[in-house]
């Protein structure tokens, strides 16, 4: 055996009183090289048996976006040009959401055998299942600037917008970990949790810019509908009510950095907006807050269920 | 030189489960709720536990089914929260607590050491320069790229026993799996035990298997009911613990 490292020795004090959530991050930051561990184990299992790998990750996406295209330009008739690029960032967007969110539901009955082995804070397997789904984020990124530039719309219409990717895709994953880390820690105690995560997507995906853009939304707003109720409260506030939704804001946001302003939409296109972003991060940060309480409140109960 | 403060110390430790009657599911949780009706009972596994354990010490834990001796290893392994009381474990622990011993069935034996040595409190860096002689404590060389599917229980146990081994714990907490590995590999466990103790590693083996206990522990921990009944020089605890079992028979 190699000669011990002299270091700080740790001390376990296990009592019923509970840690402050600063306290509860600053043990996730100590934590840190296992929870990229876990992270690259969750990446490697997915694809364990397949040839294509990563590439699977990719495939789902772009089918839907072929039929997608098909759909908007000869069925619905909507003729916007060069549709395709911009459903490219949202459904990349959206898939994250949607593997996302039930891999970190699953992440703690998933790993009962490492949870009840030794103590470690149990949000480590809530956000490594969000790192491992970030992972492909990032990949898929790539690969719509890679096609943005081949339809030659990056660089020449759109550059420095790129950046601001480094500003949305962490609002979206701390949305995603607040909402994770709930469904996780429920999901433990009622077995109901799985399926109405699956129920709350399929609404999620008619509450999303990917079907329609969002500028269709704003012309909805434009139309009176007839019921003097939702006309005088719902109306006036479509949009805002539509873009609180953090699904939604986060995927307007990568359309609006990543493309031109679009055309044909049914409405003047929507510009890229700042007070959007800081309302999605206030959203997010929101979100995540609630979570992690949440999750602290139940991940000792939980881990006795297990 | 002061005297080394006790590795473990418990303190009125006590742990309650609560014992929902029917499965949960969200709507009976809600109408439970509704309704303020509680369909749940507290159990007390563990009551008012209070001992100390000195570094370097090796204790047994011995008591029927059900007398709350995983509970105790749960808490001071940290994976449960007492409900009062509180325990203290200075120094570094590791846990050989169940036969898979976190193991993932779809990972390689090489993975998974290196996971399991980074779960005992290793950094990735001495875990990856380890786990080439974790893999060969266990003698599994020759599957070092093998999924642990295709492992035999026994040859699950002696990597996992191997990756604690070599994650250099300053506590170690035991719950009855060497019974498992054959000879050799018991003979192995044995000697690597031994190695711990004469380092002045501290540790707690929980075990049905008498024999096991008066080996190793120099002193024992019964529990009975989730109370402390005795608590004392193995040799005596063991011998009241025989005579109380054979009497009930």
């Amino acid at each position: 055996m190699s000669r011990r490292v002299a270091q700080r020795q740790p001390i376990l004090v296990n009592s019923a009183a509970r840690p402050g959530l600063l306290a509860t991050l600053v043990e996730i930051w100590r934590y840190r090289g296992l929870m990229l561990e876990l992270s690259k184990r969750s990446i490697v299992l997915r694809y364990k048996n397949s040839l294509l790998g990563v590439a699977w990750s990719l495939a789902t996406p772009l089918v839907l976006i072929f039929v997608i295209t098909v759909l908007t330009r000869f069925i619905m008739n909507q003729a916007i040009p060069d549709y395709s690029a911009y459903l490219f960032p949202v459904m990349f967007a959206w898939a994250f959401y949607t593997s996302a969110i039930p891999d970190m539901c699953g992440s703690l009955l998933e790993n009962t055998s490492l949870i009840r082995r030794v103590y470690f804070p149990r949000e480590l397997l809530v956000i490594s299942a969000l790192l491992a789904n970030l992972f492909h984020l990032l990949v898929s990124m790539g690969i719509t600037l890679v096609y943005l530039a081949w339809l030659g719309i990056f660089p020449k219409q759109v550059n420095l917008g790129v950046l601001l990717l480094l500003l949305i895709i962490p609002a979206q994953c701390l949305v995603c970990l607040g909402l994770g880390l709930i469904v996780a820690a429920l999901n433990v105690l009622f077995e109901d949790v799985r399926f109405m995560v699956t129920v709350g997507m399929q609404i999620m995906w008619y509450l999303v810019p990917v079907l329609y853009p969002i500028e269709r939304v704003a012309a909805a707003a434009q139309r009176v509908w007839g019921r003097p109720w939702l006309d005088a409260w719902i109306r006036p506030h479509l949009l805002d009510l539509y873009l609180l939704n953090p699904f939604a804001s986060v995927l307007v946001l990568y359309q609006k950095a990543l493309l031109p302003p679009i055309r044909n939409a049914g409405h003047d296109a929507l510009p890229w907006s700042w007070g959007l972003l800081g309302e999605t991060w206030l959203v997010a940060l929101l979100t995540l807050w609630f979570g992690l309480w949440f999750f602290d409140r139940l991940k000792w109960t939980a881990v006795e269920r297990i | 030189m002061a005297p080394a403060p006790p590795a473990i110390e418990a303190r009125g430790l006590t742990k309650r489960f609560v014992v929902f009657h029917q499965a949960s599911s969200l709507k009976r949780a809600a109408l439970e709720w509704l309704w303020i009706r509680r369909r749940s009972d507290a159990m007390t596994a563990l009551e008012d536990l209070n001992f100390t354990v000195a570094a370097g010490e090796t204790i047994g834990v011995v008591g029927s089914n059900g007398s709350g001796k995983s509970t105790l290893l749960m808490l001071l392994a940290g994976i449960y929260r007492p409900s009062a009381g509180q325990v203290t474990v200075r120094g570094k622990i590791a846990t050989l607590l169940d036969l898979y011993a976190g193991f993932h069935p779809d990972l390689t034996a090489e993975d998974n050491a290196i996971l399991a040595a980074m779960i005992n409190g290793l950094s990735r860096k001495d875990a990856l320069a380890l786990v080439d002689e974790i893999v060969a404590f266990a003698g599994l060389q020759a599957f070092a790229d093998h999924k642990v599917r295709h492992f035999s229980a026994g040859m699950v146990v002696r990597l996992g026993f191997a990756a604690v081994a070599y994650s250099q714990p300053d506590v170690l907490l035991v719950d009855e799996v060497l019974a498992v590995g054959d000879e050799a590999f018991q003979a192995r466990c044995r000697a690597r035990i031994a190695e711990f103790q004469a380092a002045g590693k501290t540790i707690v083996v929980v075990s049905h298997d008498l024999d096991v206990v008066r080996q190793t522990a120099s002193r024992v921990l019964w529990l009975d009911a989730g109370r402390l009944r005795l608590d004392g020089p193995a040799e005596e605890v063991l011998a009241a613990y025989h005579e109380a079992a054979a009497s009930r028979s």
